[in-house]
């Protein structure tokens, strides 16, 4: 195999030439048809740029003859006294020593890379070979992590994306997804390596690509050094401002003109409210927050949010975990309240997406169960909207599990998502900054009233019994919880008589909204049957771990060594006495009655039974305190 | 042409350098990671949440340690699919994959298929056959069975007509007393209800991607079972609410039934444990209220297999690993603290423990009670009706695209049992047509949705 050109520079002359120059494109042609194949199939070569350069010396050698050919004759009837150029001749000498080695050598690298090429393309022509004759070859696994309340939107994302890629109907991805954490606690997930707080279990599949709600939360992750790269934007929505249709002519009345400005003004009056998804679980609640305190309706950011939990704290613990999820948010419209709550969020401007208010007024049968489109109207004036959700991706760092294919595939998909981007409406207002952002997650994190709680249930073979009241009592305890709040599970115990005290950790502290469920439905099928361990030995055990709040569920032992009623003074003593402040409630969920000296509610220590545990009036006692 | 024009030695340096470069790229691509999170010598286990009492698989793996090595137990989530993507999406790509995976059965062959498991030799040949046969894909052993899974019929009452016209043969005769709580939830369970519904013919019509059945001979087998079970759905003799029950509802539905009407569970053998020590399943007498029995014409195996990664970086001790996991003393603590059935018939013999010296086995079934080996014995008879269970166990088909064809198969088999009359002909060609779209792997043309 020989490239053309001039094997020996100056000296060969006529047709050859142009034969020589004809073999020389034909090879760099040959050498370029696996670099498109490579970009077709986006498999990619380690000697990639190797062979382009050795594609390029080819090229040249084939163009420099016939210049150099030009130029010489043009040379020649050049006035005697232009230069000749004599003096560069023991360089044109070397180079047309080198010329030929060197030229052979760059054919080496094309063969060389179109047999990689070929080696690496295979599968590709395998696979489409297998597609069309024979059962479709496996998929590549992906996953993407959305907000919760969009994954069914972009369930259906996905299938349009696997349905776009399929070749005769043969996936090429399998694409999986996934609720992400809650806004605030996606920045912790990250740096735990997708982990529970405690390390111990994975939140789930770890996701290839994480969809967060705007540029500033993408650029919070970024900066907090767990993301690879913001892969661009993927997605646009407006946050508008909704008024149930009831409130509507006294808006347009006593606004004197309806703005973005007066209307936000005017719900900022006594007796009026905002509604909005939790702040701190979605990237809407929070950017519609920045939206509105970037407007200064409020003297400042905690004066709003001291206003806008004045709505969930009239609404009760149910509207709490409504709040996380947008469409939840506006079906409590359907809902019939009494008088004085109903008025309140009938009284409130709802803060969502411009589509999501759409699709609840046209489809309010088909998104809130039992919805009638004739109820709850809203009212969504043509006005600027209040701020924009400029959806992100961003692609996580896992090193243990990245290739080139992976990153293709990944990157493929960002790729389609930003081209299904809509185009923002002329009016839509801009996204709030990033610092604007960050001061309302300050603003927020200073006025939550987040409780963690330590459940810790008796795990002794007398609770059998009792099970049914233990499983209404723990169920009535998580209900109470606002999806923010923390819950950890301890079983409390000795696996002999004699046995050492041993506190098992059955569930370590995470979000109430996250695993609340999860702990009843394990109590389901829970069988307590070890030995007793004393409340005072419990709370010793349990008394340096941090919390707001410990609850013990116990049927206090009556009769056995363990009996409250014999070690009451060690308990007070104990509680009183452990490192933390956090209060001791002791729910009774056995026969015999607590002992009297724990039934006060004075002191750190409170023994109360469990039919008459009003858990939601104690817990808000103790938010008060926050 | 002369040797100065066309020297052919850069030509072949320029081609070995070329393909050497990549090679050597490649090989160091694919070489053991040295930079993987974690100690070296420490063997990772990935499998979904274990959410058994004290999580004794957990406490089963991590107590592993053997000349210097020990395991990680990384615990994925607790929805089956999405452990099962995390395997995939580190095992495809990873430097650092998961040496052994604790696998569900339904997923083995697709993960055989991808080249995420590798052929394994049994540690002992003390298995118990059918699992060793969940463990196999076209005739090569790629998981080593680790837990068993097989449902049983848990009754209230006497059930005997109702459990034989529901799962078994009996056709004939009136409506007897008493409902059955199934599982027909749109997910993976419901698939098996399914084929306990159809019973064991149609196992093999959906094993080979390349020859599923025509309408006709799919209908034949399946359509007199599914409509079977559609009336029974519509005259109550299998509860309404098992259409949207998946398993912790039917154990919730049968734990809060009066104990006056009889009623079946069809359920796996872990719910044994809370049902067995519920006072509110023993009468005065301190006797069960409830019985439990092998399906008559056998239940769909499930559980686990352990598999072992082709990139794992320590074979040997992944091995051992694996041996240590399916010894009958950690297999006995897995059942009788865990509830998780074991795959080794050794570990059936309650009555042994004894004097094999099971000792974690036995404390966790005397607990704190009076009279602890009359719970023992107790324990000892549910052991072998699980054992007898599993001698009859089906086995899912074993096709790579396996949750595909499943997902398919519920879906059409659903609305045969939603709807209102009897489906003609023309819908079980459909209902074919997509079984053999997705045995192959293809995607729905037109929704997944059928008829």
């Amino acid at each position: 195999m020989s490239p053309s050109g001039d094997a020996e520079l100056g000296t060969r002359e006529g047709a050859r030439d142009g034969s020589d120059a004809r073999v020389a494109a034909v090879i760099a042609l040959l050498g370029i048809l696996p670099e498109i194949a490579l970009a077709v199939t986006g498999a990619e070569l380690a000697a990639r740029w190797f062979v382009r350069i050795a594609i390029g010396v080819i090229l040249v050698a084939a163009v420099y003859r016939p210049v150099r050919d030009r130029w010489r004759r043009r040379a020649a009837r050049l006035p005697r006294w232009w230069p000749r150029g004599e003096g560069s001749s023991r360089s044109r000498r070397l180079i047309a020593r080198v010329w030929p080695s060197v030229r052979m050598g760059a054919a080496g690298v094309v063969a060389g890379g179109m047999v990689l090429a070929l080696a690496q393309t295979a599968p590709a022509g395998g696979r489409l070979f297998q597609a069309y004759f024979g059962s479709c070859p496996m998929p590549r696994e992906l996953v993407l992590s959305v907000p919760s309340y969009d994954v069914p939107a972009f369930g259906l994302l996905a299938r349009e994306f696997t349905d776009d890629r399929a070749v005769n109907r043969c996936a090429e991805t399998r694409l999986k997804v996934v609720a992400s954490p809650p806004v605030t606690g996606l920045l912790t997930a990250l740096r735990n390596g997708w982990r529970t707080p405690d390390g111990v279990r994975l939140i789930g599949p770890r996701p290839d690509l994480v969809v967060v709600e705007s540029r500033d939360i993408a650029d919070l992750l970024v900066e907090g050094g767990v993301v690879a790269e913001d892969v661009g934007q993927v997605g646009h929505a407006e946050i508008a401002v909704g008024i149930p249709e009831t409130l509507r002519n006294q808006v347009e009345r006593e606004t004197g003109g309806v703005s973005l400005d007066s209307v936000l003004r005017f719900y900022a009056g006594p007796g009026r409210n905002f509604a909005r998804p939790d702040p701190l679980i979605t990237g809407i609640g929070l950017t519609a927050t920045a939206g509105l305190n970037a407007r200064r309706v409020f003297p400042n950011a905690e004066a709003a949010e001291d206003r806008m939990r004045e709505l969930p704290e009239e609404m009760g613990d149910a509207f709490w975990k409504d709040q996380s999820d947008p469409v939840s948010l506006l079906c409590n419209l359907q809902r019939d309240y009494e008088s004085r709550r109903n008025s309140l969020l009938r009284r409130s401007a709802f803060m969502l997406p411009r589509h999501i208010m759409e699709d609840y007024n046209n489809r309010t049968g088909q998104i809130c169960p039992g919805g009638d489109q004739n109820r709850g109207r809203l009212w969504i004036p043509d006005i600027p909207s209040l701020a924009v959700l400029d959806y992100r991706a961003i692609r996580p760092a896992w090193p243990d599990r990245e290739s080139a294919g992976r990153n293709a595939a990944v990157r493929e998909l960002a790729g389609w998502l930003r081209s299904r981007v809509a185009t923002p409406s002329p009016g839509a207002g801009p996204a709030p900054g990033g610092g604007a952002l960050a001061a309302t997650m300050a603003a927020i994190g200073r006025r939550e009233q987040r409780l963690d709680l330590a459940l810790v249930l008796d795990g002794s073979g007398s609770m059998q019994r009792h099970l049914p009241v233990t499983v209404r009592s723990v169920g009535e305890i998580v209900d109470a919880l606002r999806p923010t709040d923390r819950i950890s599970v301890d079983i409390a115990r000795r696996p002999s008589r004699d046995g050492r005290p041993q506190i098992y950790n059955a569930y370590p502290s995470d979000l109430a909204g996250s695993q609340g469920d999860q702990i009843v439905g394990y109590l389901g099928q829970w069988t307590p049957r070890d030995w007793d361990l004393d409340a005072a030995s419990t709370i010793a055990a349990m008394g340096n771990r941090p919390m707001d709040v410990m609850v013990i569920v116990t049927d206090t032992s009556p009769g056995k060594q363990a009996d409250l009623r014999r070690i009451t003074a060690e308990v007070v003593e104990q509680a009183t006495g452990k490192p933390s402040d956090a209060p001791v409630y002791i729910v009774n969920v056995g026969d015999t009655a607590c002992p009297p000296a724990l039934r006060s509610g004075e002191g750190a220590v409170f023994c109360v039974d469990a039919a008459a545990f009003d858990v939601t009036t104690a817990l808000d006692r103790l938010r008060e305190l926050r | 042409m002369t040797r100065r024009r066309h020297p052919v030695w850069p030509f072949v340096i320029g081609f070995t350098l070329t393909v050497a470069f990549s090679a050597a790229t490649s090989l160091v691509n694919q070489a053991p990671a040295t930079g993987c999170p974690g100690n070296a010598d420490e063997i990772t286990v990935a499998a979904g949440y274990d959410d058994s009492m004290d999580r004794t698989q957990r406490g089963v793996v991590s107590a592993w340690n053997d000349r210097g090595h020990t395991a990680r137990y990384v615990e994925i989530s607790r929805i089956p699919d999405e452990a099962r993507a995390e395997m995939a999406a580190t095992d495809q790509d990873g430097a650092c994959p998961y040496d052994v995976l604790i696998l569900d059965v339904a997923h083995l062959a697709e993960f055989v298929a991808n080249g995420y498991a590798s052929p394994v030799e049994l540690p002992h040949q003390a298995f118990m056959a059918k699992s060793v046969a969940a463990g196999r894909i076209d005739g090569t052993q790629y998981g080593v069975p680790f837990a068993a899974d097989v449902p049983l019929a848990y009754s209230i009452g006497a059930t005997d007509t109702l459990v034989s016209r529901i799962w078994g043969e009996g056709t004939s005769g009136g409506k007897p007393p008493g409902r059955a709580l199934t599982q027909l939830d749109d997910y993976e369970g419901a698939m098996v209800n399914l084929v306990e519904a159809i019973g064991p013919e149609i196992v093999p019509l959906l094993s080979d991607p390349g020859d599923m059945p025509g309408g006709a001979d799919l209908r034949e087998v399946v359509a007199p079972r599914l409509e079977a079970w559609r009336e029974a759905l519509k005259t109550g003799l299998i509860d309404g609410g098992s259409l949207d029950h998946s398993e912790s509802d039917t154990l919730r539905a049968f734990r809060s039934a009066r104990p006056s009407a009889p009623m079946v569970m069809r359920h796996w053998p872990s719910v044994f444990r809370s049902l067995w020590l519920d006072s509110r399943f023993r009468d005065a007498d301190g006797e069960l209220t409830f019985s439990y029995r092998p399906l008559p014409r056998g239940g769909v195996l499930g559980g686990s297999v352990l598999v072992i990664s082709p990139k794992t970086r320590n074979r040997a001790a992944a091995e051992r690993l694996v041996e240590h996991l399916t010894t009958p003393a950690v297999q006995a603590r897995l059942f009788a603290c865990g509830s998780y059935a074991p795959v080794l018939a050794a570990a059936y013999e309650v009555r042994e423990y004894e004097t094999r010296q099971f000792t974690e086995a036995l404390t966790c079934l005397r607990g704190d009670a009076e009279e602890p080996e009359s719970l023992v014995a107790e324990f000892g008879d549910f052991a072998l009706t699980v054992r007898r269970a599993m001698d009859g166990a089906l086995l899912r088909p074993q096709v790579p695209y396996y949750s595909r064809l499943s997902e398919v198969f519920r879906a059409c088999a659903l609305t045969v049992l939603r709807s209102a009359a009897p489906r003609e002909a023309a819908f079980y060609d459909e209902f074919a047509d997509r079984l053999r779209a997705a045995a192959a792997g293809r995607l729905p043309g037109d929704g997944s949705a059928c008829g």
